[in-house]
């Protein structure tokens, strides 16, 4: 078979008018390194406006022809004469650099789209005009992950260098800023001893794939901290590590829950960063056989989470609702609340909480992610994970609870630095949730909610394309690698251990957010 | 309290709130059954579920609790199979998180010759999974909730949000784990497992691809039993909310004209409710929807009908009895026409 032509063929959206615009990313692909292996084909998975067309990005066109170059019918595999195309519809990418990364000449780019992102004004860009014309075409606006306009400001934190009034150590050489040493938990007979002190965020099974699940588990087996469980329960075929699990039961209550006593513990939740307070929605298409069997509902039906009510979100309930989770779990089980940190009033729910007798409290702070939430809420992230952390440990010093509840932070805690500050306004422990998939391949492309995740994380028809053992591994690398760095900064403001780091405010901000300085650029601690 | 259930208690050892949780193996000399006598206020909820525990811990199966009132925490954590009986008022949040339990609350005198109905106070026996569970009065709020299996009956009314988010039954491979295996492994241990465990699921998956393997997890759900709720009377607002495979019924036996609340089944995504009386279109939540009754389902009402008779029969007060007797013999007489006194809702996307 002779092959006749090849070419690279860029397709426009077939939209009028604006529609045709076009995405935020230009994908070109370099005619002179292309082998034609149609990797990039096989590899992407993202067809969201069309979701009935069966490519993603890369189509592949063979047309074949007889010997007198008479064109054969599509469903011809051989012939004398073949033409071949690769077609780029680049509307649909959201630049997650699977094709980049699977392409094994390097000919794929992916960029910026200039004739996208250039429009508008500073104030009313192109974000804002895209974000309109997508809802101007009935679309549903759900996202994953942060928002696209949200900025770290952890550059505008510096910590203390004061080294004559406190000496700077070395982690490296000495017994200094050891963070390997935590519990979490600090009633008497209900404290779990836990060697880091940054821990995977609560993820539902379903919302990752069973191989980025089963990493992240391995994972938070070997860096011998609790695995916290999302409210889509968890697989039988982990039930040997129940014992290094948190359960979490929000409004949506999935799962058998039987054999309770062989879990570590149970958080509740009464909301999330992103999602405040609301319950979830599983679309039919994602709750499979597999989903219904460890959920215990019916497969292939919407899967509403209720709204809240007073089986645990009263005041007066609190009490009951732990004392009944103790009872089930038995006396030396951690029982925790998932709470909203943007709230006004934070401090007065930490002290409800702690009164309550949570053994922890996870304070989910504005900036953080999620698997799939409307746009609005995503714009409405709330108030920084820090500031909420300083009133409620300030809230619990006060009333004299501080010693009888764990603190952990939430919220956009994105490196290790930020993850110190966390404990030194009085979070015990950090949590994060997309640093932890970034080692199974997460780019951040914020297409978790459409089942189409090409990396395999968050879309379980393709979680093959992860291999678990080498994901656990590279978390726990990852992990040790944040610790390490935590305890460099440590040591250099002279601690010595984790106790001596919570609550140690030994940091100054000076950016220009007014909430933040007013808290930690200029009150005194 | 009932004779024969008087002669079964002849023999059992009885605890109160002065027996002393270190002494509890030694009382119960081996005895399977046991009596315990709350004394109306004397002791308390977690001072009960304390000494439940340990006395199943000492192999009792059988418990009669007496002088109920308000006490929670009732049989929570309570290793099943057990059976309790519950003379008295069960409290707020009891018999939630329940596992293969069976449960029966009956009406009693005190001691001081009060009469106490057999009722339930709120959130009873939610996020449990109890063989049978069979409330001798009423229940407040959220009875039921998060459930995801066993079989509920209510002799009398129900509060608000009973049934809420309840599932479609646990398969049978949430029975079938030997959590012993794993007591002693290491967390290396755990590992290997969880590789080994995956290794087998990867080999399936590629030899049948996505679709076909998770057909494999069909077979596995298919003889699950849902949830069913049976309430005598009637219930008030949101009954089954957000259900997802829970059958629900309402017998309506005192004819009440308005047998349901506001908002009911509002959100179910998966499950029916049958609901015996006039029930308006005001009355329904949204996205669910009246339908027709079949064959299938006449037969399911006829037998949940008779079993609830067969629970509460002489069991409650004379007018309750006469109430129920009269259902019975009204259902005896016109089979079919008691039954399409019931309407039936699911969810709007029901066939």
């Amino acid at each position: 078979m002779e092959i006749v032509d090849r070419k690279i063929v860029y397709d426009r959206p077939p939209k009028i008018g604006i529609g045709r615009m076009g995405g935020p990313y230009k994908v070109t692909v370099d005619p002179d390194k292309c082998v034609w292996c149609y990797t990039c084909v096989f590899e992407c998975t993202h067809n969201i406006t069309m979701p009935k067309r069966p490519f993603g990005v890369f189509e592949d066109v063979d047309v074949y022809y007889d010997e007198k170059k008479r064109r054969l019918p599509d469903t011809a595999r051989q012939g004398a004469y073949l033409k071949q195309e690769l077609r780029i519809l680049d509307q649909d990418c959201c630049n997650c650099k699977r094709c980049v990364a699977m392409c094994p000449t390097d000919a794929i780019i992916v960029d910026t789209n200039p004739n996208y992102k250039v429009i508008g004004t500073p104030d009313h860009g192109a974000t804002t005009i895209f974000q309109n014309l997508q809802r101007s075409e009935g679309r549903l606006m759900t996202s994953s992950m942060m928002e696209y306009d949200q900025q770290p400001d952890y550059e505008d934190f510096h910590i203390d260098a004061s080294i004559i009034l406190n000496p700077q150590r070395d982690n490296r050489n000495e017994f200094a800023g050891q963070l390997g040493n935590c519990y979490l938990g600090k009633r008497s007979g209900r404290r779990i001893k836990v060697s880091t002190p940054v821990f995977d965020a609560h993820m539902s099974y379903g919302s990752n794939s069973h191989e980025a699940y089963l990493a992240r588990l391995m994972a938070s087996i070997e860096l011998n901290r609790p695995f916290f469980v999302g409210e889509g329960y968890l697989h039988p075929d982990f039930a040997s590590s129940f014992k290094h699990c948190i359960l979490q039961f929000g409004t949506g209550g999935f799962g058998p829950w039987v054999d309770l006593d062989q879990f570590m513990g149970v958080s509740i939740k009464y909301g999330q960063d992103a999602k405040k307070g609301k319950g979830g929605k599983l679309p039919a298409p994602k709750n499979d056989w597999e989903i219904a069997l460890i959920r215990c509902i019916e497969p292939y039906r919407d899967v509403n989470s209720p709204n809240p009510q007073h089986l645990q979100y009263s005041i007066e309930e609190l009490r009951m609702r732990i004392a009944s989770l103790r009872a089930a779990l038995g006396p030396n089980k951690l029982v925790g609340a998932d709470i909203y940190g943007t709230i006004w009033n934070v401090d007065h729910i930490v002290v409800a909480l702690a009164r309550a007798g949570f053994d922890y409290i996870t304070l989910r702070g504005g900036g953080g992610g999620t698997g799939a939430a409307s746009i609005s809420d995503l714009q409405n992230r709330g108030l920084n994970a820090l500031y909420i952390g300083k009133i409620a440990h300030d809230a619990l010093v006060r009333e004299g609870l501080r010693e009888s509840v764990s603190l952990i932070g939430e919220g956009a805690f994105l490196n290790p630095k930020m993850a110190l500050l966390g404990l030194m306004v009085g979070f015990d422990f950090i949590g994060t949730g997309t640093r932890h998939l970034i080692p199974v391949g997460c780019t951040m492309c914020r297409r978790c909610h459409t089942g189409q995740c090409a990396w395999g994380i968050t879309a379980r028809p393709y979680g093959h394309r992860i291999d678990p053992e080498e994901g656990y591994r590279r978390i726990v690398d990852m992990m040790v690698s944040w610790k390490r760095g935590m305890e460099g900064l440590s040591a250099g403001l002279g601690f010595t251990t984790h106790e001596d780091v919570v609550g140690s405010r030994r940091f100054r901000y000076h950016g220009k957010n007014p909430l933040l300085f007013e808290t930690f650029g200029k009150q005194p601690f | 309290m009932l004779e024969t259930a008087k002669k079964e208690m002849e023999n059992d050892p009885v605890f109160d709130s002065s027996t002393p949780l270190d002494d509890v193996k030694d009382l119960l000399n081996n005895s399977k059954s046991l009596t315990i006598d709350c004394g109306v206020t004397k002791m308390t909820g977690p001072r009960l579920n304390d000494l439940m525990k340990t006395a199943r811990a000492g192999g009792v199966d059988d418990f009669t609790l007496l002088n109920v009132c308000g006490q929670n925490l009732i049989g929570t954590g309570v290793s099943g199979p057990a059976k309790i009986d519950v003379h008295g008022l069960m409290g707020n949040h009891s018999a939630a998180f329940i596992d293969k339990i069976e449960l029966n609350t009956y009406p009693t005198f005190f001691p001081n010759q009060v009469w106490c109905p057999g009722d339930a106070q709120v959130a009873i026996a939610n996020t449990s999974n109890p063989t049978d569970l069979n409330i001798g009065g009423s229940v407040d709020d959220l009875f039921a909730s998060y459930c995801p299996s066993g079989t509920f009956r209510v002799a009398g009314q129900g509060g608000n949000r009973c049934g809420l988010r309840t599932g479609a039954g646990i398969p049978h491979v949430w029975r079938e784990i030997d959590y012993s295996e794993f007591k002693n492994m290491t967390g290396d241990q755990i590992k290997e497992d969880l590789l080994y465990k995956y290794q087998l699921r990867k080999a399936k998956l590629n030899s049948l691809g996505f679709q076909k393997f998770l057909l494999e997890f069909k077979k596995k759900i298919e003889d699950r039993k849902p949830p069913v709720i049976v309430f005598g009377r009637r219930v008030r607002d949101y009954f089954m909310e957000y259900a997802q495979g829970t059958i629900g019924v309402i017998l309506n036996i005192y004819d009440a004209p308005s047998p349901v609340g506001y908002y009911i089944c509002s959100g179910m995504t998966a499950g029916r409710a049958f609901i015996r009386g006039d029930v308006s279109h005001d009355r329904l939540g949204s996205n669910v929807k009246f339908s027709s009754m079949t064959d299938e389902n006449r037969e399911f009402l006829d037998k949940q009908i008779r079993d609830f008779y067969e629970t509460f029969d002489k069991r409650l007060t004379d007018s309750y009895q006469e109430k129920l007797d009269g259902f019975v013999k009204q259902l005896d007489k016109n089979r079919d026409g008691t039954l399409d006194q019931f309407v039936k809702i699911v969810p709007i996307d029901s066939k």
